[in-house]
């Protein structure tokens, strides 16, 4: 490619030759488009589900829309299908310390026959039980055991209060307990009647009552005793009814789960423990709440009062040899939804909880197996991120809620057996989030030892454009669009190569193809077309942008109408059309600026303006003291460097930042210093280096367009163009609007390697060349540049002052 | 019907001379209020014959719980009379306040028997609180002496032992034989048979000639839950005697 000159329009964007396929899409089986371009992170996600390791965990980094949630998904779940299916997990109560609920692994598959066979066990019981204690056994044996006690009691206050009678005294009740009183005619004796009888009747009748008082003293202080032994009596009349009930309930349970070792311990505690509480199954409310099905029928297992009996399945798994292992994705990944929750429920306005109420997380459903999480959501949940480190760390799921951690929580808990923990974590989130992570978390890189990279893009070959079309295929059958045509598939390859900025390459953004597809799908529609054509697609690319370029329109807008002052025709002194890049959510478009520069004899300083009053960035300041180093080591070498100048991008009110308008800077800064004008029809993007090689920038494609339509709006004289790095002749992607008036010669596209190539074209002048002597042509640009820098050496050396910078106007004369 | 002809609302009048007692007899009361949409009129009873009592210089009493007699005033006495009725008062409250039903109460000093009104009439029923010894509950004794008709003393039985859910242990006696044949054959072909066929509250029956001390042994061994009786049978029996051998709260219905 020859620098200097015109582009042809061919090179104004990619070249897709279809001739590689047979014109028709293959239909057979789909190369999953989300894997196309992507074998080292495919690579690397494949590893990652093999490896054996806990702390191998995946993080899956690229920017969204590029297909790594559907990859790692379909990796994942194809690796899952080759390995075994994990175990069930159940949470049964701790009889001996209910608040630590006890966690039990089965077999897959297991998990909810036992919560079955503990139902119905239940359920048989709520049945059996009355019936025994109803039994004319039991009520016989009852009956005698009152009958006895009732006697034993009785029998003593009775005779208490016969002999009494025999006495002449009376057991009397009062608030204050029992009274013995003297009695006459079956009357207790008033206080009057008392005194008037002799002494010795008085002292007779309170020997009597001080008698009747000791007896009644023994009588009460042996009715708790009675009450002890009959309580004692009855509770083992029950327990003895209960085994037997409890026996046979239990032996199919026991056949069907004896076998399994941890299970046989658990069993023989429910089975003392429904021995101990058999008179939970004795209270009256089930049969008031049988509604309209028999009592037998009720699923008595659901009382509150058996809750302590049921089995909370926490993973249920069925080994029916297809599913293997899981493959679990959380999108809304807090704290519960990861590590699991203990639930509580309000009785009478207080906080209840037990271990039925512990709720599994992603990490349960996902154990032996894969979670897919979203790095971001995953970090702006509280405590998510933390847990989750903390369960791989451990090795173990321990549930721990954030009220907990904050030592918030007033009411009943619960301390879970924590569960093993063996499955493998892939994050997938952008790659600021991988670096901050990296830098940040010491954390993270032990626990996350594989990275799968995405590639944004990839490069047109003979064996990737096949891919890419089946990809665009494979995305029209997956949401029913239409097929797009041999000419709609290239012009959406060439909208891909714009959305790589790179016309040999094209973007693998899936999400933004998918955009376009669908959009041109809508116009193929609506015209009545049978394929996606490539009208379709432009369309849907013209449409999407003018949805999108109000702020594009306002800006050309202030430029026709003199508001921006952008100059495209004529010639300047010390002005250059430069030319930047506003980027507004996921929309961006170029548009020019003025960039004027000012010099005169000073103490070797190039002001940037934008910087001094803090609205340039530091990479514009850069490209500010590398044009600077370029005139320093460029231009009267023998001589002190006594330049002041100031260069500014002007009408510009907000921040600005790249290096990119570099080469605009210092072609203006040279036409002031020599005094030559350049013509405005031209705009330059460029940075530079200080060897003065120009230097490729991004959004080049939208930098062309932006001047183009600056000037299509005036109407194009033919002498308009702009010029770019030789280097960025590669990224072009255009539109067909600036490739047509190219292509009539309307305008021009003109790639430059150096700055002297660029002088030559902006100002027709030649930009000159040192002689053997050492010395540029004196006509030259870079003549007259130089002489004028001898120039303002000369004047400082004469009136040999030094410059004060701060005093604001260069040099001071004494 | 109009407002006059409008039977009146039922009235459970609750009474004892203590509150411990009283409170044996609440939840009976409240059950048969809330039941029958009746309101509650409580009582507590000074019992003159305690006063008496505590006004003499040896006066003791001793906790129900056990432990020493102790020495007591006639003003202690009376002090614990206010506070058992104060809390005989606020029990009912509550009750009533959770029952929704209206209530009176009062305190009056005299005997346990001045409860029962001179007119107990049809929509009455009165029941007297004593303190069980233990905390076993027998059956629910009935108390026909087969001299008036008794369909709402059964009725009212069946309804009370069917909520303190115990069996029914009826006795019968009476001077005329025949006429305790007639009761008990109505009561186990008709009254069993069917009106209690359905409510699975157990039943049994017993036949005597007269209320003596072998049927009072029989009820103090049962320790009975309740016993109900009518005003007529009320009326004949010494109330007190029967309360100490039973030592449960008695009901008593209009004949």
């Amino acid at each position: 490619m020859k620098t200097g000159v015109p582009l042809d329009a061919s090179l104004l964007c990619a070249s897709i030759d279809l001739s590689v396929l047979d014109g028709k899409p293959s239909g057979g089986k789909t190369l999953p488009g989300a894997l196309m371009g992507q074998e080292r992170a495919l690579d690397a996600i494949r590893m990652a589900a093999k490896i054996p390791h806990e702390d191998f965990n995946l993080f899956v980094l690229g920017n969204q829309g590029y297909g790594r949630h559907t990859a790692v998904t379909a990796i994942l779940q194809e690796e899952a299908q080759h390995r075994p299916v994990p175990s069930d997990w159940v949470y049964v109560n701790n009889f001996e310390t209910p608040d630590k609920p006890q966690a039990i692994e089965l077999q897959p598959g297991l998990a909810l026959s036992l919560k079955q066979a503990m139902d119905a066990l239940i359920d048989n019981l709520a049945n059996d039980i009355p019936a025994l204690f109803e039994s004319e056994s039991y009520q016989n044996q009852r009956r005698k055991l009152e009958q006895e006690f009732g006697e034993t009691n009785e029998n003593e206050f009775s005779g208490l209060i016969e002999e009494a009678k025999k006495n002449e005294l009376a057991l009397l009740r009062t608030p204050m307990g029992f009274a013995i009183a003297p009695t006459k005619d079956g009357k207790p004796i008033k206080a009057e009647d008392f005194e008037t009888l002799p002494m010795a009747q008085q002292e007779a009748i309170n020997s009597k009552i001080e008698a009747a008082n000791e007896k009644l003293e023994a009588v009460l202080k042996e009715i708790p005793k009675h009450e002890k032994a009959h309580r004692r009596a009855i509770e083992l009349l029950n327990k003895s009814m209960a085994e037997q009930g409890v026996d046979e309930a239990m032996l199919p349970v026991y056949g069907q789960f004896e076998k399994i070792g941890i299970l046989k311990s658990y069993l023989d505690a429910v089975h003392a423990d429904l021995i101990e509480n058999a008179e939970l199954f004795l209270s009256d409310g089930s049969a008031a709440q049988a509604g309209p099905f028999p009592v037998a029928t009720t699923k008595h297992y659901k009382e509150p009062q058996f809750r302590r009996y049921t089995v909370n399945v926490m993973v249920s798994n069925t080994p029916d040899g297809k599913r293997g292992a899981p493959v679990e994705v959380e999108f809304l990944p807090t704290l519960a939804n990861l590590i699991g929750r203990v639930e509580h429920l309000s009785e009478m306005g207080v906080l209840f909880t037990d271990f039925t109420m512990i709720k599994p997380g992603a990490l349960h459903r996902a154990n032996g197996g894969y979670l897919i999480l979203d790095v971001r959501q995953l970090l702006s949940e509280p405590f998510a991120w933390d847990a989750l480190k903390r369960c791989l760390k451990s090795g173990q799921i321990s549930i721990v809620s954030a009220a907990e951690r904050f030592s918030l929580a007033t009411t009943t808990s619960l301390e879970p057996d924590p569960i093993p923990l063996n499955l493998r974590i892939a994050l997938v989130g952008e790659r600021s989030l991988y670096y901050l992570l990296m830098a940040y978390d010491p954390e993270f890189a032990p626990l996350f030892k594989m990275q799968a990279d995405f590639n944004d893009g990839v490069f047109l070959t003979e064996e990737t454009v096949p891919q890419y079309v089946e990809l665009v295929h494979s995305i029209a059958r997956d949401k029913s669009l239409l097929s797009p045509d041999p000419a709609g598939l290239q012009r959406l390859m060439i909208e891909g190569t714009r959305l790589a900025d790179d016309s040999q390459k094209v973007s693998l953004d899936l999400g933004r193809l998918s955009d376009i597809l669908r959009e041109a799908n809508y116009w193929a529609m609506a015209a009545g077309n049978k394929t996606i054509t490539a009208d379709d697609i432009d369309r849907a690319v013209a449409e999407a942008e003018t949805r999108a370029g109000r702020i594009r329109e306002l800006t050309q807008e202030a430029i026709s109408r003199e508001t921006l002052l952008i100059k495209t025709t004529g010639d300047a002194v010390g002005q250059i059309n430069a030319l930047s890049v506003l980027e507004l959510g996921n929309y961006r478009f170029g548009r020019p600026s003025l960039v004027s520069a000012r010099a005169r004899m000073g103490r070797g300083k190039v002001v940037d303006i934008e910087r001094e009053v803090e609205l340039g960035g530091p990479l514009h300041s850069k490209g500010v003291l590398i044009l600077s180093g370029y005139l320093a080591t460029h231009y009267a070498l023998d001589t002190p460097m006594s330049l002041w100048a100031s260069i500014v991008f002007e009408q510009s009110y907000g921040g600005i930042d790249g290096d990119s308008a570099s080469a605009a800077e210092l072609f203006a800064l040279l036409s002031t210093l020599a005094d030559v004008p350049i013509s405005q029809a031209f705009a330059v993007t460029g940075s530079v280096n200080q060897q003065g090689r120009i230097q490729p920038i991004g959004g080049v494609n939208e930098k062309i367009e932006g001047f183009f339509d600056v000037c299509a709006g005036r109407g194009l004289t033919g002498n308009q163009g702009v010029l770019i790095p030789d280097t960025n002749v590669k990224h072009l992607a255009l539109r067909s609007r600036v490739i047509d008036a190219v292509r009539a010669d309307k305008f021009k596209i003109i790639p430059i390697a150096t700055i002297d190539e660029g002088i030559a074209l902006l100002t027709s002048r030649k930009a000159g060349k040192r002689s053997k002597k050492g010395l540029f042509p004196a006509t030259s640009v870079n003549g007259l540049v130089e002489a004028r820098l001898r120039s303002f050496a000369e004047g400082l050396r004469s009136f040999g002052a030094m410059v004060d910078p701060g005093k604001g106007n260069g040099a001071a004369v004494k | 019907m109009s407002q006059k002809d409008q039977p009146r609302q039922w009235r459970i009048i609750v009474g004892a001379t203590s509150f411990a007692d009283a409170n044996s007899a609440i939840a009976l009361a409240v059950g048969l209020a809330s039941e029958l949409d009746g309101e509650i009129n409580a009582c507590l009873i000074e019992d003159e014959a305690v006063l008496a009592y505590a006004a003499l210089p040896f006066a003791r009493t001793i906790f129900p719980g056990g432990g020493k007699a102790e020495p007591v005033t006639l003003q202690a006495m009376q002090s614990a009379f206010r506070r058992d009725a104060e809390g005989f008062r606020k029990a009912i409250e509550n009750a009533a306040s959770l029952g929704a039903f209206r209530w009176t109460f009062q305190q009056k000093r005299g005997e346990l028997r001045s409860l029962l009104p001179t007119a107990l009439g049809e929509r009455d029923i009165v029941v007297i609180g004593r303190q069980r010894l233990h905390g076993r509950a027998g059956d629910l004794y009935v108390l026909d002496d087969a001299s008036q008709p008794a369909e709402r003393l059964y009725a009212m039985a069946l309804r009370t032992a069917d909520r303190l859910k115990v069996p029914i242990n009826v006795l019968i006696w009476g001077k005329d034989a025949a006429a305790v044949d007639a009761r008990q054959t109505w009561v186990e072909q008709t009254w069993v048979e069917q009106t209690c066929s359905n409510s699975g509250v157990p039943i049994q029956s017993v036949c005597g000639t007269a209320f003596d001390r072998t049927v009072l042994d029989a009820i103090a061994k049962n320790s009975p839950a309740a016993m109900m009786l009518s005003r007529s049978v009320a009326d004949q029996i010494d109330l007190e005697q029967l309360l100490d051998i039973g030592r449960c709260p008695v009901l008593v219905v209009a004949d």
